[in-house]
């Protein structure tokens, strides 16, 4: 059985890889950043808004 | 449940650990700040790196598999292209997380002006204090231990191989120095909480600063392997309001 030829690997595949690798990757690592490290953030910036007040 | 439940999606601790604590303790100074925000922001690397490593993985175990791709491509073994972009991209990735972690390091390592300076001792298994900058009714400077609670003696609210007999008393919002060493062996003093961690080597004198923000309690514990009781000599800093403070210090006397 002949061989299929190699070609349009980078149009096919490199492409389609690198966007879905990296747009997912970044999808999940601003999903982080805005539903685990802004509330953190938030949160103590409050804390800490009530506490100055407090003490004020 | 609802324990564990709050536990779980609780970004709140308290200033000591936790069982089956996965997250940092609530920062009490700038530097700890810091340091959980360099933490999350490198994990937001970690996970564009692992998603995008993941699917590549992924894609060529699936496309590139005898069955469906039986010969090899030639430019994928020894090509000069992919192999420069292989190098270059983690490089740059490299240099996007060394610069603030840099930048927090020589941060941490300024000590601001301090206040008021207290001297660590690390000992066989205990720690010493000295407030050299305040001298009690004989003129001498004041100076006490710090033994870890037997379990026999905790009281309620009491945290066990946590608390201990003399705690250090020290003022919010102030630039407080540690001067720390050891008496006999490498010992470490560490509090998660302040983002407080330093070597207290045998003959040599080290220093960090803290500037703690809020009044509360910070548990610490000695982070370099001493011997057969490092586990049982806690570190306990309370913060306090500089009234309470100036109050503790005169019931020194």
């Amino acid at each position: 059985m002949p061989i299929a030829p190699i070609v349009g690997k980078l149009r096919k595949r490199l492409i389609t890889d690198l966007s879905m690798g990296l747009g997912l990757g970044f999808a999940g690592g601003y999903l982080f950043w805005y539903t685990v490290h802004k509330p953190i953030v938030h949160q103590r910036d409050e804390y800490y808004k009530k506490y100055d007040a407090a003490k004020a | 449940m609802l324990e564990l439940l709050s536990r779980l999606f609780s970004p709140v601790y308290c200033d000591a650990p936790e069982p089956w604590q996965i997250g940092f303790q609530d920062a009490g100074s700038p530097i700890a700040e810091g340091i959980q925000n360099l933490h999350n922001e490198i994990f937001f690397y970690l996970i564009v790196i692992f998603v995008g490593v993941g699917w590549v993985l992924g894609s060529v175990v699936v496309n590139y598999s005898q069955d469906k791709s039986p010969i090899v491509y030639k430019y994928a073994n020894h090509g000069t292209l992919i192999e420069l972009v292989w190098t270059i991209t983690p490089a740059f990735i490299l240099i996007a997380i060394a610069f603030p972690s840099f930048k927090l390091l020589y941060l941490m390592d300024e000590v601001i002006s301090p206040s008021m300076t207290i001297k660590v001792v690390g000992h066989q298994w205990y720690w010493s204090y000295e407030y050299s900058d305040f001298v009690n009714d004989d003129g001498e400077s004041i100076e006490f231990d710090s033994y870890m609670l037997p379990e026999s003696d905790l009281e309620d609210g009491q945290l066990r191989l946590l608390d201990v007999d003399n705690r250090v008393v020290v003022p919010v919002d102030t630039h407080i120095r540690f001067v720390v060493t050891g008496a006999d062996v490498l010992h470490d003093f560490a509090c998660p909480s302040l983002g407080l961690k330093i070597d207290c080597c045998p003959g040599r004198l080290n220093q960090t600063s803290v500037f703690i923000k809020r009044e509360g309690v910070f548990y610490g514990q000695c982070s370099e392997l001493c011997g057969v009781y490092h586990g049982f000599m806690p570190i306990a800093i309370e913060a306090v309001s500089m009234e309470k403070y100036l109050s503790w210090l005169d019931s020194q006397g």
